[in-house]
């Protein structure tokens, strides 16, 4: 099979999946018993009001009617009203997205920084004290509930400590004194694009404690992915040789194998970056961090349904597009991965 | 890992080996052994603490003491004993959703593992990937938010979104058995296929599911008190330990102590299972073992 079959294989089972995904949510938000048009009429509605806000609706229409117009909606990119806001849903999601991605990026950039160096140590000094202490970390990573970790950060770094804020992405003198004029949405980038200085100083404190929190997870799944392809790579027989030549060791783990451990290891962390979208949800719950997680908890205390199913939706294209990036990828990087 | 031929006395005794060598690896990994203790420690207290605890109260937000260990919450309960309760709802939580995602992913897997390549195998694993594609927490969030807020329905939630990874393994593990000669034995005998499949392969291939299933008995209990933390679980009175962190985290400025040990009594049994896990993958992975005798 060719690199464009294999391609348009991965892109038709994609679509597949993310139609699944929207036919399963729509069909569960509409077997629950509560009732959406109630919700839109507001509180003590009259039985007209209700018959008018069904109709408005479209919940008056039998269920295939209605699913067939919702997936022709998402088509052209409308996922609905809120039934709260009474705004587009993806008008809010599009608001959000910057300030959820600046987060998930800033925590990569941390966990890579971290956990490349990490992994490496870890494989050469294997089964080592190093080592033993490596793994013991990373595990934790993966076993640690982010959602306590950030608040145990908190109680440290603003209640004891006192030198990070405790919520939100600015504090009310910036958004006073400093605002930040709105370009692309991410509160670093659109700082140092107008020149302002006290913002960005005051964005990134703001920053720090979620997206370290955020890190946990990648940084214990990067340093074990390294670990485990650079220990491969360091058995291999031209590394044998570079040794025996008399090349020195750094230049043989910098050099020669981390170059070729790195692209397997690549695929998984990128993996988890999707993956961290779901997991900042819980953090910017905490943080009261006004992206996509915040949204989504709102709409879910609110039981604000066309919210929940267009978040979702919108997260899961989102998973399955990198998911499927990646896999092409990887596929053109290295030929040896078979189709 | 090696698979396994019933009746087989020589196989038998294969078995037996590789479960020395388990023990032998488990056995030279003080972590591991460490988060053995620890799991036993929590089925005690899971099965005990119910039974004997005291109803203990006291003054609300009482800082922790040696009376009330840690602390006190708002409403003057003992958090120490709270914790302890929570033991048998999250070993329960860990449990029931694993075995509800084998319940449902194992059946699957034998069933596409045995008929591979047919159009069954093909409609299972394209189902079972749709579900892969999806990050876990998003698509029990999604559930949960349907279903309504309560810890079965968590629960519920969290095993739709995990059974996949079963039908995975067990397709594999089946796909490779359905050659053995055993499975040719019984054809030859006229044992109809429904019968192979559910009464000679699946019992066969359930060892390394089961490890797997160990590890993550920690990813379930993680997920679903993340799940309470966000309210879609467990609902107060509960003592679950993912909802005590939701209830602490608004008077963490004055009142560390609510927050903090529930949490960390997640990150502790989370940390044990995926330890044990861990140490176990090692003794199991083939691969290691040789190295292992090689140096």
């Amino acid at each position: 099979m060719g690199l464009l079959t294999y391609t348009s294989k991965r892109i038709i089972l994609s679509a597949l999946v993310i139609l699944g995904t929207i036919s399963i949510t729509f069909f569960l938000s509409r077997v629950i018993p509560s009732n959406p048009a109630a919700l839109w009429a507001g509180q003590h509605p009259t039985i007209e009001q209700v018959k008018k806000a069904s109709e408005m609706l479209g919940l008056d229409k039998p269920l295939y009617v209605q699913y067939f117009s919702y997936v022709t909606n998402l088509m052209q990119g409308d996922l609905g009203v809120s039934v709260r806001f009474k705004r587009s849903v993806l008008w809010d999601i599009l608001y959000r997205l910057p300030a959820t991605l600046e987060l998930v990026i800033t925590s990569f950039i941390i966990a890579l920084a971290l956990g490349i160096p990490l992994g490496v140590i870890s494989a050469v000094k294997e089964n080592k004290l190093v080592d033993h202490l490596t793994r013991t970390v990373s595990i934790a990573g993966a076993s640690i509930p982010v959602f306590w970790l950030g608040i145990v950060f908190k109680i440290i770094f603003f209640g004891t400590l006192g030198i990070l804020p405790l919520t939100g992405r600015l504090s009310i003198e910036t958004t006073l004194y400093n605002p930040i004029t709105r370009i692309t949405g991410f509160h670093l980038i659109d700082s140092l694009l107008t020149g302002n200085g006290p913002a960005f100083i005051d964005a990134l404190a703001h920053l720090v404690l979620p997206a370290v929190t955020l890190a946990a997870y990648p940084l214990g799944l990067c340093t074990r992915m390294v670990r485990a392809t650079m220990i491969e790579v360091l058995r291999e027989n031209y590394i044998r040789a570079a040794r025996a030549s008399g090349v020195s060791e750094n230049t043989i783990i910098f050099r020669y194998a981390l170059k070729n451990a790195i692209v397997p290891a690549f695929t998984a962390i990128g993996l988890s970056f999707a993956y961290s979208i779901t997991g900042a949800f819980l953090i910017e719950s905490i943080f009261d961090w006004k992206g996509l997680g915040w949204y989504l908890t709102y709409a879910l205390s609110a039981i604000d349904y066309p919210v929940i199913v267009g978040v979702t939706i919108f997260v899961c294209i989102f998973y399955v597009t990198i998911n499927l990036f990646l896999d092409i990828l990887q596929t053109v990087v290295d030929p040896r991965v078979k189709y | 890992m090696t698979s396994q031929t019933p009746v087989s006395r020589l196989m038998g005794k294969r078995r037996f080996g590789e479960a020395k060598i388990i023990v032998h690896v488990l056995r030279s990994d003080p972590l591991s052994i460490f988060a053995l203790a620890v799991i036993v420690l929590l089925v005690f207290t899971a099965i005990f603490t119910p039974i004997v605890a005291p109803s203990k109260t006291g003054s609300i937000f009482l800082p922790p003491s040696l009376s009330h260990p840690f602390g006190t919450d708002g409403l003057g309960r003992d958090l120490f004993i709270r914790v302890l309760l929570g033991a048998r709802i999250s070993l329960m939580v860990g449990i029931l959703v694993v075995a509800l995602s084998l319940l449902i992913g194992c059946p699957l897997g034998v069933i596409a593992g045995y008929f591979r390549g047919t159009m069954v195998d093909e409609a299972i694993m394209r189902i079972t990937d749709m579900f892969l594609a999806l990050p876990p927490l998003l698509l029990a969030i999604a559930i949960a938010a349907t279903l309504g807020y309560s810890l079965t329905n968590a629960m519920i939630a969290v095993a739709i979104s995990w059974w996949p990874w079963y039908t995975r393994l067990m397709r594999a593990q089946a796909a490779s058995l359905r050659e053995r000669p055993f499975v040719e034995a019984a054809k030859g005998l006229g044992v109809g296929e429904i019968k192979i499949v559910f009464r000679h392969i699946l019992p066969n291939s359930l060892a390394p599911i089961i490890v797997q299933a160990t590890m993550d008995i920690g990813s379930a209990i993680l997920l679903t008190s993340g799940l309470s933390f966000l309210g879609l679980g467990a609902q107060p009175p509960t003592p679950e330990w993912g909802l005590m962190v939701s209830r602490g985290r608004s008077y963490l400025g004055s009142f560390w102590w609510y927050a903090t040990f529930p949490g960390l009594a997640i990150f502790v049994t989370v940390m044990a299972f995926n330890l044990l896990g861990d140490g176990l993958r090692k003794a199991l992975d083939p691969r290691l073992r040789i190295k292992r005798r090689l140096f």
